[in-house]
């Protein structure tokens, strides 16, 4: 093991790397999942931190950011003080009744900021630091600084800033020399220019042509071969032209050409002309694979799920080829611009003068601290050297990022108190209440979107009892609908669909108008050819006429293009014999595995007794005219797909007498009178549309009509709720007018912003409505129906968590880190946004493929962990992070939040450190409103929970 | 009598300016209080005792040249002062300013040629001696001393001969290509405020107004002055920190307007003139704008993007705005100038009409560089304060002087032209087209 | 009112109300105002509605006369004795075209980007710019000067680069609009030549007389209208700007490089018409550069692998298409092209993010995954042969090498003399330190960052 084969070490580097790289599927099979992935291993905190340093992000937000958010309220004193107290466990006198947390506390009030040299000169002259006190210091720490100077402000700070001065002096510690790593960094230290923008610029547009899934109208020959030697095939006749480096690169093509190495072999070739030292390769290759991560990344996606391309292609990506091409080009570039002999990194000069970093000066740190704790220069001359010394090195230890780490552990400490303290009192008050009738159920997503329009269905009809489930309803299918040009995955991301299920037209439909579509594509290949296009364009000014309806009028645009309606269709999902669709899927499901489908879809929303006449079931998506992450906005338990098919197929299936037989069988009798209805609701411009209701009962017509009655009113003011989010949207529109805003606002082509998605999303509730109906989460709570009844043993609430909290943890841990930092972890703005080989984005012209959440999706969004509370006794949630590794990872690392909340009494415990505790109820009451509306009317941003629905209620 | 109405309206402004000066300095420190007066009354009342004299020539003459010259000085010199950082600002900083305007005005106002020489060679004297003591004045010990010398020789010369060598010493005050080394290295080693007002109000041409280039020299000094214009433009881009590319950058404008003024008795010497007011005032502009960035950040690094942006928006703004003011962009009065001083060269060769255009747009490349080098880029992490108040008022009050005179540039042409009798004497190079233009069919509403 | 003075004060309305907007939006700045989005919105939108129905309304006077050109002088900009800058307008069709579809496209995408640039931190710049550019390209349209022309073309050139770097946090952008406003420096050199040449000749407003000028000025005027309009127009070899233009917003990209700013080059030739129209050997030297930019955009452009690269050269292909007609004397078929090009451009290059719902969109109909690459003409290339022409086309005929050759000379002579001056300065000033500094960066270090693609 000590001495492994360089190929060896070369390939568990590539490995390792290839964990590193995101692990985003191409556009339209956009997946939420953790960004650090990898890291899970690890606590929370100290991930965060590791993979800001090994990525080059922001951490946390900039403190200013949390400060502004202090001065709001959003974190208030109390929060503070816990975080420091948890950060820094003990407390300890620093001399003149300073201690050490005060020391924090007040850095953390006030920022510190990092001033020397000649920004601090310009200071102390132009602004008036020295003239008038930090702003929002308390009156007793601003009296201390003032009355020995007879409140004479000026003075006071005249002569404390000269104190300072005289002890500490305003020279700043001496930066520390940069040591690159890579051949490109140490050239970076050397002044000599980065050198990542040749390589990339290369690298970039051969890779684009290689993983282009057809954009291109003459795409790149010999794709059927590893990246590597398609490239050396185009390369090896390069000159380069004024780049004389290409030079280098053609030559090693050509010397490569009869050696036969592959991409392990070429790696090993460059890092011994590089001049690494073997242990080195690992950090190198890491390195040179994380330059553009995005690439990469994709080169290892494809390589491991071939199945999320758009196109089914034979490419044979692999990770170590495109690090191979990288290291060829740097070494190319690195023969060209160090000539001489030996290996590379030792012709690099030696580093000039490093660039000075902001620190701060001594004596303008201990200024400002010395302000915020109300420590006059009397004060600053008492303290002896040591305790000086003592004082600014605790003030130097706590430094910008562990000042961003405590602010934001009390920023998600505020959401946290006030989350579980509303639903401790909710739980309570909640008891006393008499239980609704029960006339209809409605099953919804557990997406935290759906909340809202739970909220508003059970306001406006109460005799609806909702429930939540993962919309994929049990399924995990290969798709594919009447309008589809092939099969899409609907089923839960990680696991590859084994089904393949088809909608077919019951009665002879005509053929779509085909040669419309053709027109219109040939005009568009056509107008970007010379010929053709010369043709094209000379009649192209017909185009101002739609493009004036699509920007003036979308919903106008969108009438007179809607295509023609659909005729009836149904669902081939009934398993004949043994076949197989082409690509190896089952071809529909045997009635065994429909029983078992739906038994544990039953099962896993608790829902195997008291079944109302009708069940309605919804899945979802969202609609958009100009997005490439559309899929993000779909329904997350489908792997980016809209689960309507889900859903449809559910009741199908749970209609089945034959099904409901066996069911009965093993124990879950459902009535005969009970009808599920499949339908769908469209999270964008909430339309909610049923499938299949020619096939209702007419017993059930009435109650169906009545429903969908009730829900298009709930969505009217689930479309209010959520307009007052969009800042373009006045703040009194009526429910009327929002819904035909969200409506026009799907089919409109110039808008980043169809909806706001999981903006918020913060809550998991795991357990019976009843804890939760009535309690306004703003959309922020995924909401997943369990009843610890009918579980005895725990194996529906395990089996419940293994899906939801990794599926709730992705989403949420994607834009949390998306929100942190919305171009490092991010794609950046929606607007440069270049789709490149229907792959991805890149940044405008050539860029890193972009990965990840754009800023316009997470703008809104409260980086706060997922805080899951449970319906079920600590015990059993302890033994489950036990025995299922996946959730007790994410558990005990902190990465997901954990609360236990007693099946029997409603009390709360939360998990923290290792353990349960409890929490305590809030003695006060919530705030209480006739309706939602009444809540959020007038607000736009993220408002406390409050209780729905008590206005008129005398409650104990 | 319009002359007189001008001049009463250039002088409110030289008094509004005067009054300023003396606001802002009560509010810092007495010290230079009394020289400010002393100066402002001098050309106040120099000024008055010159229009009552009614044009005669003499030693002091009011005229095309000089009268603009006095409001374009006193818009100057409030801009320095009153935007000038805190920690440059010292009573002797402001005395010596105003030792160099003094000195400055003199030279501008002075007609007769050996006293004029005079002057001159003791403006490099004063300039000399508002230097820190130290390197810079070592550096700019020898040049200036040469200058001195070489225009106190241009009285001894035959008369037709010493315009040469007033031009000589000129361009080795300006800092022209060779000569740049001098006042670029002030840049890096005298504060940065008073480089400024050394070298970007292009004082040294105050001593060209009214003394042509002889015809026999055009194509040697042009030539020149193109090369210069080229090369020190070229140098502005390939410098490592923005003091010293600044310092190149006015040396480069110094040139262009150089060419501009030594076509004498054309067109092209008025557009000239133009160009000059207008020039030096977007220089001292884009000065002061360095200056300011300076005073916050220290040396700022050219060698990568510094991404100030961020921090200091209106400053990127004012940046690009007297960069580009400098070079003839649209909608400043240097477009106006421009295009009337350029019609000199054409008539010398189209060749040098476009050499000179191509010098002016490498300029105007270099502002785009230089300002996207420093404000745009990935943002670096820094406490750094956008432009304050005072620097907004002084900053943005000379941008609008710009401009409007950019949109109604006739109106600083009346200045330049209708102080003498007549159009400028027409030379022998002037063109026959000039003389004769054809007239177009327009419909004048 | 005669119908010449209507028209033209139709067209200097057009030329004039988007700067107003612009200072109307950038003067509050002046007093520290930020103005709210709506505001800036309202004021674009009712200055882009107005604009376009000026021209509108001039279009239907300039039918109704049937179709005569209008000069119109404004005012006398600088009158001396035997000087003057004019600034007048030339009303004629080429110029009611283009200030038409600026009227047009300005407006629709001022009211998309308020959509799309909704919260975005440039919000403000975008608008001030955009409309700036609006009224720098009717400056361009409807110049009776060439002074005036330049103006136009100047301000264009700067918000062109100004968009580029819209995103000014990234390297990328900042690099590839400094890029753009160099290619734009150099050929304005030619612009701003032969707009004083003119005016020097001349004495005033002779666009369309250009007998005034002596022959061998007219075919100096001719040589560099082609050459100024090869900047904006990206013909060779100045192409590798454009499709690195595409860095900004979206919609700035669309009426930039697609619609507007592109066609200044080709409406540039139209403009100079007279003065090429004489000059057959001008006339074969600009039909070839036309056929060497379409061949090489669209050769170019069939490699590119993301959307907006391959807008962009298929627009430089048709610019290069429309130069030829151009050069072959048809500028009536010109003319439409360009209309018809801008408006189908802007379309695309407004859809270009929703090109993934097109293409699911398109396969839904079709009933099947279409590709553009089933019917590509090289494959019938042999294979050796068909990767070195795709290794050229990737490469873009490497053309960006050529300019780079003699700069990086002309860097590495500046950087020396710029040695020399400061040692020699050291030792004048004697400070020991600055003489002792090494000659850091090698002269290679800052070009290779520059020069990156």
């Amino acid at each position: 093991m000590a001495e492994a084969s360089p190929r060896a070490r070369i390939e568990a580097a590539v490995a390792h790397a290839s964990h590193l790289v995101p692990s985003q599927s191409p556009l339209d099979r956009f997946v939420h999942h953790n960004p650090l992935h990898h890291f899970e291993e690890l606590p929370f905190e100290v991930a965060v931190e590791r993979a800001a340093e090994l990525f080059g992000n922001a951490p946390y937000w900039s403190e200013a950011a949390y400060q502004a958010e202090y001065r709001r309220g959003r974190i208030q004193d109390d929060d503070l003080d816990w975080a420091i107290a948890r950060a820094a466990p003990e407390d300890a006198p620093l001399g003149v009744g300073v201690t050490r947390h005060a020391l924090m506390r007040a850095m953390l009030e006030h920022p510190v900021a990092a001033l020397n040299g000649p920004a601090l000169a310009w200071h102390l002259a132009e602004t008036d630091v020295l003239t008038v006190a930090r702003p929002g210091l308390r009156p007793e720490v601003f009296h201390r600084l003032v009355s020995k100077a007879g409140g004479d402000v000026p003075r006071a700070l005249g002569s404390l800033w000269a104190a300072c001065r005289r002890r500490l002096g305003d020279a700043p510690p001496p930066p520390e020399a940069p040591r690159g790593l890579r051949l490109r960094d140490r050239l970076v230290d050397a002044g000599r220019g980065d050198i990542d923008g040749l390589i990339h610029s290369l690298l970039i547009r051969w890779s684009g042509a290689y993983l282009d899934h057809g954009i291109a109208h003459w795409p790149m020959s010999h794709r059927d071969r590893p990246f590597l030697e398609a490239v050396r095939l185009h390369l090896q006749h390069g000159r380069g032209l004024g780049r004389g480096w290409l030079a280098h690169v053609g030559a090693w093509f050509r010397s490569a050409e009869g050696q036969r190495l592959d991409a392990l072999d070429t790696i090993h070739r460059m890092l011994e002309r590089l001049g690494h030292p073997p242990a080195d390769w690992r950090a190198v290759l890491e390195r040179t694979a994380l330059a553009l991560p995005g690439w990469a990344g994709m080169f290892q996606r494809l390589a491991d799920r071939p199945d999320t391309a758009p196109v089914r292609q034979a490419l044979p990506t692999a990770l170590a080829d495109f690090i191979a091409v990288a290291l060829v080009l740097e070494v190319g570039i690195g023969e060209h611009l160090l000539p001489g002999k030996g290996p590379l990194v030792r012709r690099v000069p030696a580093p000039g003068a490093a660039m000075a970093p902001a620190t701060c000066a001594p004596a303008w740190l201990f200024f400002q601290i010395a302000q915020s704790l109300g420590l006059n220069d009397y004060a600053v001359d008492r303290l002896d050297d040591v305790e000086l010394q003592a004082v600014l090195a605790e003030a130097r230890a706590f430094d910008g990022p562990r000042r961003q780490a405590v602010l934001h552990a009390a920023y998600e400490r505020r959401f946290r108190v006030e989350h579980l303290d509303a639903l401790a009192r909710h739980a309570v008050d909640q008891a006393a209440r008499p239980a609704p009738e029960r006339r209809v159920q409605c099953v919804f997503c557990i997406d935290d979107r759906e909340e809202s329009m739970r909220r508003h269905a059970e306001e406006l009809a109460p005799w609806i009892q909702t429930l939540g489930v993962a919309a994929n309803f049990g399924l995990s299918m290969y798709y594919q609908g009447v309008h589809d040009s092939r099969p899409v995955a609907l089923g839960p991301a990680p696991v590859e669909p084994q089904h393949y299920v088809r909608e077919v037209f019951v009665d002879a439909q005509p053929a779509p108008s085909r040669w419309r579509a053709w027109a219109k594509h040939g005009i568009n290949v056509g107008s970007q050819t010379l010929l053709r296009g010369a043709v094209v364009t000379l009649a192209g000014a017909f185009s101002a006429a739609p493009l004036t309806t699509q920007v003036l009028s979308p919903a106008l645009h969108e009438r007179l293009n809607r295509p023609s309606q659909r005729g009836k269709t149904r669902l081939e999902y009934e398993a004949t014999g043994d076949a197989r669709h082409p690509n190896g899927w089952k071809v529909g499901y045997t009635l065994d595995e429909q029983v078992g489908v739906v038994r544990r879809t039953l099962e896993s929303m608790s829902l195997l007794r008291d079944f109302a006449p009708l069940v309605l079931c919804l899945g979802h998506g969202s609609d958009s005219a100009n997005n490439p992450h559309a899929a993000a906005y779909n329904c997350g338990a489908c792997g980016g797909g809209r689960s309507a098919p889900n859903a449809r197929l559910f009741a199908k299936m749970a209609n089945d007498p034959r099904v409901r037989e066996r069911l009965a069988a093993e124990g879950i009798h459902i009535p005969a009178d009970t009808v599920f209805v499949g339908g769908y609701h469209n999270t964008a411009n909430d339309d909610v549309l049923i499938s299949d209701a020619d096939e209702v009962p007419p017993s059930h017509r009435a109650p169906l009509d009545e429903t969908l009655a009730a829900l298009a009113e709930a969505a009217k003011h689930d479309a209010l709720e959520r307009c007052r989010r969009f800042e373009n949207v006045p703040l009194d529109v009526t429910p009327e007018q929002a819904l035909r805003h969200v409506r026009a606002r799907v089919n409109d082509f110039s808008q980043p912003r169809p909806e706001y998605n999981h903006n918020g999303n913060a809550l998991a509730l795991v357990g019976r409505r009843a804890w939760s109906r009535g309690l306004f989460l703003d959309q922020r709570a995924f909401l997943c129906s369990y009843d610890p009844d009918s579980d005895p043993d725990g194996h529906i609430l395990a089996d419940l968590l293994q899906m939801a909290v990794p599926v709730g943890a992705g989403i949420n841990l994607e834009y949390w880190f998306a929100a942190i930092d919305p171009y490092g972890y991010g794609s950046g703005t929606k607007t440069a946004h270049n789709i490149t080989g229907y792959l991805g984005v890149m940044d405008g012209h050539q860029s890193d493929l972009r990965i990840g959440l754009y800023h316009q999706m997470v703008e809104l969004h409260e980086p706060v962990r997922l805080l899951c509370v449970v319906e079920a006794p600590p015990e059993r949630l302890l033994a489950i992070a036990q025995a299922r590794p996946m959730v007790g990872r994410l558990v005990t690392n902190g990465w997901v939040l954990l609360a236990s909340l007693d099946p029997a009494t409603g009390a709360v415990q939360y998990f923290e450190d290792g353990a349960f505790r409890p929490w305590p109820t809030p003695l006060d009451p919530l705030p209480r409103v006739p309706t939602s509306s009444d809540w959020f009317r007038g607000n736009r941003g993220y408002l406390p929970p409050a209780q729905v629905g008590f206005g008129d209620e005398e409650v104990a | 009598m319009s002359t007189i109405r001008l001049d009463l309206v250039l002088l409110a402004i030289g008094a509004l300016a005067v009054l300023a000066l003396v606001a802002r300095t009560l509010k810092l420190t007495a010290r230079p209080t009394g020289p400010l007066l002393a100066a402002g009354l001098v050309s106040l009342v120099g000024t008055e005792f010159l229009i009552a004299a009614d044009h005669q020539r003499s030693f002091l003459v009011i005229d095309a040249a000089s009268l603009p010259r006095l409001a374009v000085w006193a818009l100057l010199l409030w801009a320095i002062t009153w935007v000038v950082p805190r920690r440059d600002d010292s009573p002797a900083l402001m005395g010596r300013l105003l030792a160099l305007v003094s000195v400055s005005l003199l030279v501008t106002f002075t007609d007769v040629g050996p006293a004029h020489a005079a002057l001159f060679a003791a403006s490099s004297a004063v300039t000399w001696w508002i230097l820190p003591h130290g390197a810079p004045r070592r550096l700019a010990a020898l040049p200036m001393a040469s200058s001195a010398l070489i225009a106190l020789g241009s009285t001894l010369v035959p008369p037709e001969r010493a315009p040469y060598l007033m031009y000589l010493a000129v361009a080795i005050r300006l800092g022209v290509f060779p000569f740049h080394t001098w006042a670029v290295g002030l840049f890096e080693r005298a504060p940065l405020v008073l480089a400024v007002a050394i070298t970007a109000p292009l004082a040294g041409i105050g001593a060209l107004a009214r003394t042509p280039l002889p015809d026999d020299a055009w194509f040697a000094f042009d030539v020149w002055m193109v090369l210069s214009a080229y090369l020190t433009g070229g140098l502005a881009i390939v410098q490592r920190r923005l003091d010293r590319a600044l310092g190149f950058f006015i040396a480069a404008s110094a040139s262009v307007v150089l060419i501009g003024v030594s076509q004498a008795g054309d067109l092209a010497h008025l557009g000239g003139l133009m160009m000059w007011g207008v020039t030096s005032a977007a220089l001292v502009g884009l000065g002061l704008v360095v200056a300011a960035l300076s005073a916050r950040w220290g040396v700022v690094d050219l060698t990568r993007h510094s991404g100030l942006l961020q921090h200091t928006p209106s400053f990127a703004i004012l940046f690009l705005f007297f960069g580009l003011a400098t070079v003839g962009a649209p909608g400043t009065a240097d477009f106006a100038s421009q295009d009337v001083m350029l019609h000199g060269p054409v008539s010398h060769h189209p060749a040098l009409l476009l050499a000179l255009v191509g010098a002016i747009s490498l300029q105007g490349y270099a502002v785009l560089h230089l300002g996207f080098r420093v404000f745009f880029g990935p943002p670096r992490p820094a406490v750094l304060k956008d432009v304050l108040l005072r620097e907004h008022i002084g900053l943005v009050t000379l941008a609008l002087i710009l401009v409007l005179t950019g949109l109604a540039p006739q109106a600083l042409i009346s200045g330049l032209t209708t102080a003498e009798a007549g159009p400028p004497a027409a030379s022998p190079r002037q063109l026959s087209a000039r003389v004769a233009p054809q007239q177009p069919s327009l419909p004048i509403p | 009112m005669s119908s010449d003075v209507l028209m033209g004060s139709l067209g200097t309305l057009a030329l004039v109300l988007p700067a107003l907007g612009a200072m109307g939006i950038a003067l509050p700045w002046l007093l520290r105002v930020r103005l709210e989005e709506r505001v800036i919105l309202r004021i674009t939108n009712a200055v882009f509605s107005l604009t376009f129905l000026a021209t509108l309304a001039m279009d239907a006077v300039f039918l109704a006369r049937g179709g005569a050109p209008v000069e119109f002088l404004i005012t006398d900009w600088i009158a001396l004795p035997a000087y003057t800058v004019h600034s007048a307008v030339l009303l004629d069709a080429p110029a009611a075209l283009i200030m038409t579809l600026t009227g047009f496209l300005a407006g629709l995408i001022g009211v998309f980007s308020g959509n799309y640039l909704h919260k975005d931190p440039g919000f403000h710049r975008f608008f001030v710019l955009l409309l700036v550019f609006a009224s720098g390209m009717m400056a361009v349209a409807a110049g009776g000067t060439l002074d005036i022309i330049y103006a136009g073309w100047e301000i264009v050139g700067l918000t062109s680069a100004l968009l580029i770097a819209y995103f000014t946090y990234r390297e990328a952008p900042v690099r590839h609009g400094l890029r753009a406003f160099a290619v734009y420096r150099v050929c304005d050199v030619a612009l701003l030549g032969a707009a004083i040449l003119v005016h020097h000749h001349s004495g005033a407003l002779t666009l369309l007389h250009p007998d005034a000028l002596p022959p061998e000025s007219q075919l100096l005027v001719g040589g560099l209208l082609i050459f100024a309009s090869m900047g904006k127009g990206a013909l060779l070899p100045f192409t590798g700007w454009l499709p690195r233009a595409m860095e900004g917003p979206t919609p700035s990209s669309a009426i930039f490089y697609g619609a507007l700013s592109i066609h200044a080059g080709p409406f540039l030739l139209l403009r100079g018409w007279p003065y090429l129209e004489g000059l057959p050997a001008l006339r074969w030297i600009l039909g070839g550069l036309g056929l060497a930019t379409a061949l090489h955009a669209s050769m170019v452009g069939r490699v590119q692998s993301d959307i907006k690269t391959q807008l962009g050269y298929a627009s430089v292909a048709q610019a290069g298409v429309i130069v030829i007609e151009i050069a072959a004397g048809f500028t009536g078929v010109a003319m439409i092209h360009i209309f018809s090009h801008a408006i189908l451009r802007a379309a695309q290059l407004l859809r270009a993010p929703a090109v993934l719902h097109d293409w699911f969109g398109l396969a839904a109909r079709l009933g099947r995954t279409p590709t553009r690459h089933e019917g590509y003409v090289e494959r019938h290339l042999p294979a050796g042969l068909r990767r070195r022409a795709y290794a050229f086309a990737l490469d873009r005929w490497a053309i960006d090498d050529f300019g780079r050759l003699g700069l990086r000379q002309a860097r590495r002579l500046l950087q020396s003399l710029d040695r020399v001056d400061q040692r020699f300065a050291a030792r004048l000033a004697g400070d020991p330190a600055v003489a002792a500094e090494p000659a850091t960066a090698s002269p290679e270090g800052g070009h290779l960052v520059n020069d990156q693609a």
